[in-house]
């Protein structure tokens, strides 16, 4: 700082600041109003915990000694009925195909081929049996004019009229 | 706090503290009492009061500032008014008059730096604390507000000759 600045700083500080408008003992007054005020918030809040503590001590001191009392609680176990039984193993080749109903006029309907299906469905191709009786094997004659004389039309596979 | 030591603060620090709330608002003593007040009431007292009321000062003078619709208008009028800044002894070298319109020609942060430093003796990192701004920035502030007045009141006493 130079030596002018430092004088005129303390040209300034020889300046008092013109005294505050403040009423000193209003001040006070107020002061000790607000002080007060805090006094009483704090012994307002110390009566209640004191209050507080005099009730939970007296609980405390008079309450009726402890019963003692046995409770016996049966918890019934499992019955064996509720044992749930376990499941029977799934057939892998059992089938899901419902069961053909029966037929309108209420009759069985022919269960061969679903007899031969479930077969097939349960052994394979090799579980079809093989034919007990076999017949006799087919004779086919040639075809002859007499042959085709005595055959009808529709029989000898002929349709000259396109019918 | 007792009433005593209450009373030597009001007594050592108000005038300060008025001039220093002066310079945002128009009711500096209403802002000074209202600080006073709430020291009393700090139920933990401040580490430093001083700057503490200076701080408080400052907040209170810049809400009612605020409070203000024209901020402008309300500085132009406290500035203005008839209330000297500063008493006229005999033996001080500056007229306070003409320190004070010196003083309101500056910018606000070194009008503020200086009121703290000369007249409230508060250090640089504690107008640091109360302006919200760095020591160094402080004393940058209190440096060009010095060289402005000095400039000022150099050419006020020159044309006076």
């Amino acid at each position: 700082m130079s030596e002018t600045n430092a004088e005129l700083e303390n040209a300034l500080k020889g300046l008092a600041p013109a005294p505050a408008a403040i009423d000193r003992d209003r001040l006070m007054f107020l002061a000790g109003q607000a002080g007060s005020r805090r006094a009483l918030l704090w012994k307002l809040t110390s009566g209640m915990f004191a209050a507080a503590s005099l009730a939970l001590a007296l609980i405390l001191l008079l309450r009726p000694p402890a019963e003692i009392r046995t409770v016996h609680v049966v918890v019934p176990g499992p019955s064996p009925r509720e044992i749930p039984e376990s499941k029977p193993q799934e057939n892998p080749f059992t089938n899901t195909e419902p069961v053909p109903a029966l037929t309108p006029d209420n009759t069985l309907p022919d269960l061969a081929y679903y007899r031969l299906q479930q077969q097939i469905m349960r052994f394979g191709v090799d579980g079809i049996p093989a034919l007990s009786h076999p017949g006799p094997p087919i004779y086919d004659p040639p075809v002859t004019v007499d042959r085709l004389g005595k055959m009808s039309p529709s029989s000898a596979g002929l349709n000259f009229f396109g019918q | 706090m007792g009433p005593d030591q209450l009373g030597q603060l009001v007594d050592r620090h108000a005038a300060a503290l008025a001039l220093y709330a002066r310079q945002w608002c128009a009711t500096p003593e209403d802002v000074v009492q209202e600080a006073f007040l709430k020291l009393v009431t700090q139920h933990l007292g401040p580490r430093n009061v001083v700057p503490w009321l200076y701080r408080v000062v400052r907040n209170g003078a810049v809400s009612a500032s605020r409070s203000e619709k024209r901020r402008r208008r309300y500085e132009t009028a406290a500035a203005a008014e008839s209330d000297s800044w500063f008493e006229n002894a005999d033996g001080a070298a500056l007229d306070g008059e003409i320190a004070a319109n010196a003083l309101r020609a500056l910018t606000t942060e070194e009008r503020e730096v200086i009121t703290l430093h000369l007249w409230g003796g508060l250090t640089f990192e504690e107008i640091a604390q109360v302006a919200e701004c760095s020591a160094s920035t402080a004393h940058r502030w209190y440096a060009a507000g010095l060289e402005s007045l000095r400039e000022r009141l150099h050419l006020h006493v020159r044309n006076q000759c």
